[in-house]
Order: C-alpha cells, then sequence, then structure tokens
C-alpha cells in the first residue's frame, strides 16, 4: 500500500470515528480536499458540518484550523487580518488574521456582507492576500469548508453564482440514518470524546503527497468527452439560464481523480462521474424553473451515464 | 427567453415541414381514393384536403403557442355546433339545407380531424406510431374497397403508404427528441428528400412497369361513377370489359359504338323464330350493402361459370368445361346452343356466351371481315329451352306471349326448394334486412301473399314494376339519369324501390334480387349484352351489339330446371332500337373435323408438303395436346394466310408457328380416342384446306398479355396471418436469441470479449432478475449480487478497468461458465415461466444499449 493509500484510509477512519452513516459526505470532503479545492457544505443546523470540518482540521497533524462566524457586520479584516501601530517598532505591523491556517471554517457564510465573501473566496482563488502594498502567501495547504443554513435567509446575502464556482464541490449533510442516528444518541459521550480527542493521523506533507499523486490518476478519453458532454448538455437545456464553465469542467475532472484515489484506482470511471458531477455542477448552474433545478442535471447525468455505457472498450 | 423563442419558431417551422406536410399529402391519396367511392364525399377530395391542412396547421400553431388541446378543441366544437345549428335554421328550402348540412358536417368532420392529429402529432408521444398504423389500416381498407387495384399496383401502393408510416415513425421522434437540442436541418431536409426520392422512384417504377394498365386504370379512375354502363368499363385501348361489381351510380352514359357480332343458333321449338339469349359475362351474387354494389364471388356455390379466356387461346384451339356441363345435364330441357361472336369492341380477354356456357374454340375470322373484327371464337351452351329473359315487353308478339304462358306452366310444376341444399339456399337468399332495407321485406310479404308456386311471386314482382297509376301511366319508367343524388343515409336501392321509381338496369335488377331474396327465392345478377332481333327475316339468327346493350339481369334458380334469365327491367327503348343498320354479317367458318397447330419441322416446296410438329391437334372438337408427334401435311390444294395476306409456301420457315385446318366433310363423323387413331383416320400426308401462319408478334402478345391476378382477400389474410406469426414468434424469442448471439460474440472476438461477457450477463439479469434503469455499470453489478449472491461485481470491475485503464489488457477470462453456473443455482425455481419470453425487457435494454 503506498503512502497515499495509507493517508487517505487512516483520514476516513478517523473521520467515521466521529460522523457517523455519512460516508459520501466524507469522501466528498476528502475529495475535494485531494483535488486542491473547498467545500461548500449546506444543510439545516445541528446535521454535522462543523464537527466534520474540526475533526479533519484535528486529523491533520500541525495542522492549524481556525473557525470563523460569519454576521453581517463583520469586517474583512476580522478575516484577513490587520495592520496594528507597534509602539515599540514605531511601525504599523501586519496583524495575520483567522485565514492564515490550514483548514478554515467559514460557518454561515452567507449570513457576511459580500465585501467579505468576496475577500475569502479571492483568498480562496488567488492563495494569498494583499494587504496595502503588501502581498501576504496563504499556507501551502489552504483548504476552506464553508456552512450555509438554508432556513432562516432573512438577512442574508447569497452567494453570487460567480463566487460559488470557486467552491469545488457543494454537498449537503442531510440528517443520519435511523440506525446511524440511533447509535449517535446511544453513544454521543463516547463520540464527543473522540471529538475533542481527535488524534492527528496524517500531517500536512501526506496530504500534499496525496494531491501529487492525484495527478497521476489516468483520466480515459471516454471520460474527458462525457464531461464536455454535460457542460455542452448544460449550456443547451431549455430549463438551465447558465450552462456550466470549463473551470467548472477542470474541476469535475480533478475532483473525479482525487475520488478514483480514494476508491483505490489509479484510473476514473464512469461511477466517479456519476458519483460526482451532481456535487461539483449543481452550485455553478442557475436554473429557470423549480422543477428544472429538480431534474435538468439529473437528466443530463443520465443520457452521459447512457452513453458511457453504450461504448465499447476500445 | 430570446433562444427559447427562437427554438420554438424552428421547432414549428420543422413540424410543419416534415411531419405537417407529408400528413397532409397522405390524406390527400386517401381522400382521394374514398372520394372515388363514396358518391356522399361528392368528389370534392381537393377541397376536404385543404380543410384538413387548415385544421392541421391551425392546432400545431395553437400547440407551438403553449395554448392548451382540451379548452381550444371544445371551443371549435362549440363553434361547429353553433354554425350547423344556424345553416339548419336557414330557410333556403328543405332540401337545399338538408344538403348543405351534410356539406357542413363532412368538412367540419374533415377539420376536426386534422385538428387532433395535429395536435397528437406536437404533442403526444406515442401518437406517430398509433396515427401511422392507423393510416396503414386505413390505406389498406380504402385501397381494397375501392377495387379495381391489380395485385402489384396494390403492392406499390401499400409500399407508399409503409413507407410514410416508417418516416412518421421516424420524424416525430427525432423532432421531439430534439426539443432538448438545437435542430439540425441538414439532417431533416436529407431525411425529407430521401422520403420524396423513395416515393417518386416507387411511382417511376409503377408507372414504367405498369403503364398500360395505369393508363386504363386513369381513365376508368377520371369517369369511375358516370362510367359508360353499370357493369361495363373501358380499358385503355378502349375497348370495352365487364367490372367485377355492380355498382348503382347516378347514371350511365349512352354508348352506341359497335362491340361485337353474335351468331346465335336457338330458335322457338318448332319454328324458324329465333329465340334471342343474352349473352352472360359475369354474375354478381354477393351484396355489400356498405358500397351499395353487387358483386362478383369465386366461392359462390355450385359455380357455373365458365372463364376463358380467347386472348389467350391459340386459334382453332377448344376448351371445354366437364364440370359445367355435367351439372347442368342434371336440369330438364336443355340442349346445346352453339354461337359465334366477331369480337369488334370487347376486351380481348372476355368472353361471353348465353348460360350455361361450357364450351370455347377460337376460329380465324374470314377474308373480307378480317379487318372489321379483331377475333372470333365460336362457343357451346347448354340452354334450357324455357330461357328467355323476354320478360316484360313485347307482349304484342303472340308466339313470344304464348311461349311465356307456356313456360310459366311448365315452371308451376318445378319442385319444392326444400330438397335442395341449405347452404345453397341460404347464400344466394342473403340480404342485408337491417336499417333502411328493412323496409324492402313488408313489401316483398305483400307482393308474395297468396302466392303459391315460386314462378308466380316472380310474376308478381313483374307486376309491381308493370304496375300503372290512375291515368293509365307506368309508375315505374326507365332513366339512364335518375338523379339520385348521392345521399348519405338514403339507399340508392331503397330510393329507387319507394321514392324516385326512375332507374335503369342496375337499379330493376338490384330491386328484384332484393324482392326475390326476400322472399326466399334463390337469384343471381347477370351482367353482359341484352339481345334484340332486328333481322327481320333477314340474317335471321345475327344479332348486333352495341355499347348501350351492355346489360344486368336477374337469373333465378328453379329445382329441376337451373338457372333461368329474367329481365325485370322496364322497357329501355334506346338500347333496343338499332343505332345504325345492321351490316352484312361475317360469313361463319366452315366446319372444321381437323385441325393442327404446331411449329413447322421442314418444307418440301416440291411436293408441296410441310412437316410439322403438332402442340395441339383437334379433331371432331376433342383436343389432343399432352403428346406431340409429327404430321406431314399436303398443303397442294391449300391457301396459305398470314392475317389478311396470302403467302406462298416458300415464305414459311422451319420454326414458324402454323395452324392448318381440313373441312373434309367425309371426316366429321368419325371420332378418335388417342392421337395415333387421329393420323392413321387423317392419312399421311393429311390433306389440308387452310394453312394460318402465326405473326410472331401475336405469340408475343399472347404470352404477355396480362394475368387477370385479381387480389384475393384470402391470399392477402394468408400473407398477413403468417408473416405476423413469424413476427410474434421471432418477438418471443428474441431474448433467447439474443443471449445467444452475445455469448456468440464473446467467444469470437478477443478484443471485446469481456465487453460482450458483460453485456450477456446484464442481459440475462435484466431478462429474469432486475431491469436495468439508470446504473451505471458497477452499480448495477452491486444491486444484482445484493440480490443473490452471483458475483458479478467482479466482472464489472474487471470490465471497467479494461475499458477506462490505459494500463494492458488484462488476460482473456471466461467468466460466463461461473456466472451462469452461479445464476442457475441461485435463482432456482425463482423465475416464473414467463418471463423466458418477455421480449419487451429485452428490447428496452437493446434500445439503451445499441
Amino acid at each position: 500500500m503506498s503512502t497515499a493509500q495509507q493517508t487517505i484510509l487512516s483520514l476516513q477512519q478517523n473521520l467515521q470515528r466521529v460522523i457517523k452513516g455519512k460516508e459520501q459526505q466524507i469522501n466528498l470532503v476528502l475529495t475535494a480536499l485531494f483535488a486542491g479545492g473547498h467545500v461548500l457544505l449546506e444543510d439545516n443546523p445541528g446535521t454535522g458540518k462543523t464537527v466534520l470540518a474540526k475533526t479533519l482540521a484535528n486529523s491533520i497533524g500541525s495542522g492549524q484550523f481556525k473557525r470563523v462566524q460569519f454576521t453581517p457586520d463583520l469586517l474583512p479584516m476580522d478575516l484577513l487580518g490587520a495592520f496594528i501601530f507597534d509602539d515599540n517598532a514605531k511601525d504599523f505591523l501586519f496583524k495575520k488574521g483567522p485565514i492564515f491556517c490550514n483548514v478554515l471554517l467559514a460557518d454561515e457564510i452567507n449570513r457576511a456582507s459580500p465585501k467579505v465573501q468576496s475577500a475569502l473566496l479571492e483568498a480562496m482563488a488567488e492563495q494569498q492576500i494583499t494587504m496595502g502594498d503588501t502581498t501576504h502567501k496563504l499556507e501551502k495547504l489552504f483548504f476552506t469548508i464553508a456552512t450555509q443554513n438554508p432556513v432562516e435567509t432573512e438577512g442574508t446575502y447569497p452567494l453570487p453564482a460567480a463566487q460559488l464556482d470557486r467552491f469545488f464541490i457543494k454537498a449537503s449533510m442531510g440528517y443520519a440514518h435511523t440506525e446511524a442516528e440511533q447509535e449517535i444518541l446511544n453513544s454521543y459521550t463516547t463520540i464527543k470524546k473522540n471529538t475533542e480527542n481527535t488524534q492527528a493521523v496524517v500531517n500536512i506533507n501526506d496530504v500534499a503527497e496525496v494531491q501529487q499523486a492525484v495527478e497521476q490518476v489516468f483520466v480515459h478519453q471516454y471520460l474527458i468527452e462525457g464531461v464536455s458532454r454535460i457542460l455542452e448538455a448544460t449550456r443547451n437545456h431549455q430549463g438551465i439560464s447558465l450552462g456550466a464553465s470549463t473551470r467548472a469542467g477542470i474541476a469535475l475532472l480533478q475532483c473525479m481523480r482525487a475520488y478514483a484515489l480514494i476508491k483505490d484506482r489509479n484510473f476514473t470511471t464512469e461511477d466517479d462521474l456519476k458519483f460526482l458531477a451532481h456535487a461539483v455542477l449543481q452550485h455553478r448552474l442557475e436554473f429557470r424553473s423549480k422543477d428544472a433545478q429538480q431534474n435538468a442535471l439529473t437528466e443530463i447525468i443520465n443520457s452521459t451515464m447512457q452513453f458511457l455505457v453504450q461504448q465499447k472498450p476500445k | 427567453v430570446e433562444q427559447l423563442v427562437s427554438h420554438k419558431k424552428s421547432r414549428l417551422l420543422a413540424q410543419l415541414l416534415f411531419v405537417v406536410l407529408p400528413t397532409v399529402l397522405m390524406v390527400y391519396f386517401l381522400l382521394f381514393h374514398v372520394n372515388l367511392y363514396y358518391s356522399i364525399l361528392r368528389e370534392q377530395h381537393l377541397q376536404q384536403t385543404l380543410f384538413f391542412a387548415a385544421g392541421i396547421s391551425i392546432s400545431t400553431l395553437l400547440m407551438a403557442l403553449r395554448f392548451r388541446f382540451s379548452t381550444t378543441f371544445v371551443l371549435l366544437i362549440l363553434l361547429l355546433l353553433g354554425i350547423n345549428i344556424i345553416i339548419s335554421q336557414l330557410g333556403t328550402g328543405e332540401f337545399d339545407a338538408f344538403f348543405i348540412t351534410v356539406r357542413f358536417r363532412v368538412f367540419a368532420s374533415v377539420f376536426s380531424c386534422g385538428w387532433i392529429i395535429g395536435w397528437a402529432l406536437y404533442q403526444k408521444r406515442l401518437s406517430s406510431f398509433i396515427l401511422s398504423s392507423l393510416f396503414f389500416v386505413a390505406g389498406i381498407y380504402v385501397l381494397l374497397r375501392t377495387g379495381g387495384f391489380k395485385y402489384k399496383q396494390f403492392a406499390f401502393a401499400f409500399g407508399g403508404i409503409s413507407l410514410y408510416a416508417a418516416y412518421l415513425i421516424y420524424t416525430c421522434e427525432a423532432l421531439r427528441q430534439s426539443s432538448n437540442a438545437k435542430i439540425s436541418w441538414i439532417k431533416f431536409c436529407a431525411r425529407l428528400i430521401s422520403f420524396i426520392g423513395l416515393c417518386c422512384l416507387l411511382l417511376y417504377s409503377s408507372l414504367s412497369y405498369f403503364k398500360k394498365e395505369l393508363e386504363a386504370q386513369f381513365k376508368f379512375v377520371q369517369n369511375p361513377r358516370g362510367g359508360n354502363n353499370a357493369v361495363t368499363e373501358r380499358d385503355a385501348q378502349g375497348n370495352i370489359r365487364f367490372k367485377d361489381l355492380m355498382s348503382i351510380a347516378d347514371s350511365k352514359d349512352k354508348d352506341t359504338t359497335l362491340v361485337l357480332v353474335a351468331h346465335i343458333n336457338n330458335y322457338f321449338e318448332g319454328t324458324d323464330i329465333p329465340n334471342p339469349l343474352y349473352l352472360t359475362a359475369y354474375h354478381y351474387s354477393k351484396y355489400d350493402s356498405s358500397t351499395q354494389s353487387f358483386e362478383r364471388d369465386i366461392n359462390m356455390p355450385s359455380n357455373d361459370e365458365f372463364l376463358p379466356n380467347p386472348g389467350n387461346l391459340p386459334l382453332l384451339q377448344t376448351l371445354t368445361d366437364s364440370q359445367v356441363l355435367k351439372n347442368a345435364q342434371s336440369t330438364q330441357f336443355r340442349s346445346t346452343v352453339e354461337v359465334e361472336i366477331y369480337n369488334k369492341q370487347l376486351s380481348p380477354d372476355f368472353f361471353v356466351a348465353p348460360s350455361t356456357s361450357y364450351f370455347i374454340q377460337t376460329v380465324p375470322v374470314d377474308a373480307p371481315f378480317s379487318g372489321q373484327f379483331n377475333a372470333a371464337y365460336r362457343a357451346k351452351s347448354y340452354v334450357s329451352s324455357l330461357n328467355s329473359a323476354y320478360f316484360i315487353y313485347n307482349t304484342q308478339n303472340p308466339i313470344l306471349e304464348n311461349f311465356q304462358e307456356d313456360r310459366f306452366a311448365k315452371l308451376r310444376n318445378a319442385k319444392s326448394l326444400n330438397a335442395m341444399d341449405a347452404s345453397f339456399i341460404e347464400y344466394y337468399t342473403t340480404v342485408p334486412s337491417a336499417g333502411e332495407y328493412a323496409q324492402i321485406k313488408p313489401l316483398a310479404d305483400s307482393l308474395a301473399q297468396n302466392k303459391k308456386t315460386q314462378i308466380d311471386k316472380i310474376l308478381a314482382v313483374r307486376d309491381f314494376f308493370w304496375q300503372r297509376d290512375a291515368n293509365n301511366k307506368l309508375v315505374f319508367n326507365y332513366s339512364d339519369n335518375p338523379g339520385i343524388p348521392g345521399l348519405p343515409s338514403a339507399s340508392k336501392l331503397v330510393h329507387f324501390l319507394f321514392n324516385s321509381k326512375d332507374g335503369y338496369c342496375a337499379h330493376y335488377a338490384g330491386a328484384t334480387i332484393m324482392l326475390l331474396r326476400n322472399m326466399g327465392i334463390p337469384c343471381r345478377i347477370a351482367a353482359g349484352f341484352l339481345t334484340e332481333n332486328r333481322s327481320s327475316g333477314k340474317n335471321q339468327g345475327w344479332y348486333w351489339y352495341y355499347g348501350n346493350q351492355g346489360h344486368a339481369w336477374v337469373e333465378i334458380y328453379f329445382p329441376g330446371f337451373g338457372w333461368l334469365d329474367f329481365d325485370t327491367t322496364i322497357g329501355n327503348d334506346e338500347a333496343r332500337e338499332a343505332t345504325q343498320a345492321d351490316g352484312t354479317p361475317p360469313s361463319l367458318p366452315q366446319q372444321a373435323p381437323f385441325a393442327i397447330t404446331g411449329m413447322v419441322k421442314s418444307i418440301d416446296t416440291t411436293k408441296k408438303q410441310i412437316e410439322v410438329e403438332s402442340d395441339a391437334v383437334i379433331f371432331n372438337d376433342k383436343t389432343f395436346t399432352k403428346k406431340t408427334s409429327n404430321f406431314t401435311l399436303d398443303v397442294q390444294r391449300a391457301s396459305i394466310k398470314q392475317d389478311t395476306s396470302t403467302l406462298q409456301l416458300k415464305n414459311i420457315k422451319a420454326g414458324d408457328t402454323i395452324s392448318a385446318v381440313t373441312y373434309n366433310e367425309k371426316l366429321s363423323k368419325e371420332s378418335a380416342k388417342s392421337l395415333n387413331e387421329v393420323m392413321k383416320k387423317v392419312g399421311r400426308p393429311t390433306k389440308v384446306d387452310d394453312v394460318f401462319v402465326k405473326r410472331k408478334k401475336a405469340i408475343n402478345n399472347n404470352q404477355t398479355s396480362i394475368k387477370k391476378g385479381r387480389f384475393s382477400i384470402s391470399k392477402l389474410n394468408t400473407i398477413i396471418i403468417v408473416s405476423t406469426s413469424l413476427l410474434v414468434l421471432l418477438l418471443l424469442l428474441l431474448p433467447q436469441i439474443a443471449l445467444l448471439v452475445f455469448k456468440y460474440l464473446s467467444k469470437k472476438s478477443d478484443n471485446l470479449s469481456l465487453h460482450y461477457q458483460l453485456k450477456y450477463m446484464q442481459l440475462k439479469l435484466n431478462q429474469y432478475v432486475l431491469p436495468y434503469k439508470h446504473q451505471s455499470t458497477l452499480e448495477y453489478a452491486q444491486e444484482a449480487d445484493n440480490l443473490f449472491k452471483l458475483n458479478t461485481t467482479k466482472l464489472a470491475k474487471r470490465y471497467l478497468q479494461h475499458k477506462y485503464d490505459n494500463a494492458n489488457l488484462p488476460q482473456a477470462y471466461n467468466y460466463l461458465p461461473d456466472f451462469n453456473a452461479n445464476f442457475s443455482a441461485n435463482t432456482k425455481g425463482k423465475i416464473k415461466w414467463y418471463k423466458h419470453f418477455n421480449f419487451i425487457r429485452t428490447l428496452v435494454y437493446l434500445q439503451k444499449h445499441k
């Protein structure tokens, strides 16, 4: 077993000790992590978003975890940092904000003003921030888990489509299954202890190694064609007013590579595409109707799957 | 939004061009044929098609604008109803109002049909299938009903309809699916062009192949109902031929061309007064109430129709139907009557003779007349001495009157029908009795009241047509143009009987059949020529027939006497009067006791002898054709003829076909049983008096002459049943066949072995266990494994690696025996029998995995 595989396996196990019955969500978050992107979790309060983010941060040894609760009065400098006058040096010193970390949990991102949102999203994209005339590099491993609350939309600032595009994956946690929920309720104290005592099982270098391994995963021409078909179809679909961008396609392919690795393969298959296409693309599209929002993308994915299934091996 | 609007526009345009237009053309074709047949439509197929086109286009437009079907259709119906009420309340005279209402209803229904079809084609998923199958069935029905079509023509028209059906299914589906993407105009144009091209090719090939027949067809089609008669029509050469059915039409043409000349050797018993017998061509024994026509029926009981084709019969050849003769011999008062027919304008393949005919011999036309007449034949009929179609008129003629009374007296002694075969009686007494035909039965009963014998009942019918009103005027009259409008509900026959009382032979014969059959008297219609004796002493026994003598009358069956002719038509003076003076009758052919037809083998000009290999030898009306033998003919005294010209012996070449005849009277009393006996009797060399050399061209004509391949329903039924059952069988076996094919492919191809193994596995699982929906390959395998432990995931994973990894091809491995063993072990007793034959699942799977 390669080191990459070991890293993945131990991260999975560590997360599953705390988050019960959520293998898919864990896999999605890990996919985004290894693909070098960021993830947006959207669900009702109390479904374990924060716990997931926290546990992930704690699992990565020597990783710094920061949590920012976004509110309407939050200012960019609360996030990025500020220049403070240093009496001793008689100069303005840069005081780093919470964004200088390895795993950032941006809680309820849609409550912050657009100013803050765009500051964060720009940092996510550029891996650096510029304050005044100085540019500050972020950590080499910078992974954002943003959460969003679909209820209580009053006084929120929905993220614009262009900014949603920065998130590789948008996943929804969903409630736990009855069995899993009962297990959680039964052994809550153990889980809570596990959460607090999460051991670091990997370090940042291990994660970086996996990220490099992702680049080596082979993508067959069929799947590239499949992805491009999906992109094309979203642009021509009657129910979709804003189709997927090329960046979305790149993100999808990258995620597929990462997911293949998680599934212990060094090549991607149609199943990766099917599993990820919805999570990667749904939040990047704008729909004309509620009906289209629910069905359009599934339709497109299904027809692409049919195309892929029909192809004969070369 | 703009994009959406433009998409809608192009969809509408495509729908109009590629679906609506071909449909309208198809409907035009169908309406054209329907109009030929149903007089209610009054040949307005073009207007009807336009209304249909309007309906379908408006509805398509409204659907494209997202109107709801139900509301618009309800509004349309209300509007049409309103107009209908308004029209019926307009005070434009009762008849006009009725007439306009009928026309309006026709157009309204055509319009709404178009409306519904337009909506269905635009929106409903399976509409193209349903519609094309409807068109298909309607097309077949219309083609069969409108008749006149021969087998191959029918096949061509049939091909066109099926092509349209296939096209519609294909295009509609493609258009509907294209609603998500851009419409590919090039593709559709190519499709349309290929459709039109195929149609044109079909049309062109059928036109060139059936040129003659189609021209005839076209002539017939141009004036289908006016016709020149109810029973006759003209072919491409302008020759008269008889139709397969007798329709009751509005009017009848006057046709005064000479059709044929006949010599009928029949005189009233003990006198030299000619008894003119009608010439029969066909019998119509079945009534079709939907088309209001009497039809021929090949399957009529105790079929006594003798239908040789004189055009195909070599010169001097004889043909005898011994069965007809045998049947006729069981009846009384019959004797053989000889007839010679000289054909001028009758179709060469038609045979007419007094009923009941059983013998034909083609004879040459003598020199001075050979330009005047195309062909001639001699016929023999076994005719009852009681037979005379003359019935109502010519009561002034005392001889005829006495004869009539005499025959009525004899016929009163006819045996009862009870002894007859019940199915025979039932067949010949079947008439529609429902609806408007119901009023005929009471009339028939009132006429038959107190009449005990069959002939008295018939006389009652005669008297019914012969009745006079208070002013001593005939109630029923003859009219070539009775002018019954094509009323939809009023049957023409019923209308004639109870209202108009004006009609021609078809009306009288039809009405007589209705009345007689209601009385339980077996009868049928005979079509042919009425015979009028215009000879007045000179040329007795010769009769001249003109186009307007084409006629229909009634044949009635008397037990013990057989079929007898009765003509109940009120005097048609025009047909009886000569349209022109009779010409000189052609000289009768001499009796030829010996005739031979065959190929010339060698010619000896010095001895004036010809060696002939015989095809057919006729010795005193007996034909020997089975064996061939060589005859040496002595042509010393013979005249050698080719058509109208006389030839020298040297002009004959070996290989020519000749017919040679001897008129030696000594031979006519001899008889022979075999060809050898004939050879002995005629001597060697045989002296012959006439030699006819056949033109090569004429022979060719005979060979290619049109076969009378009328389309028979039973043939069609057999074809349909056999092909349907084959199709069903194929469908039922499809699952197993598909499995076998995949298995074979997996063994055959190295490269794709794994692919076909997987397909085999999926197909089998899909067939018996788990319908394949939208799963990916792996998901499907996992689902199946969850149901039964089949270990298919292994194969699926291997396959995926083979398909998507760029690593080397995995070692070929056959998973199937393992899978099959696993499968049968795991699913034992769980599979219901019908799943083996559930071809729909197979088709769904194959459709998804093309």
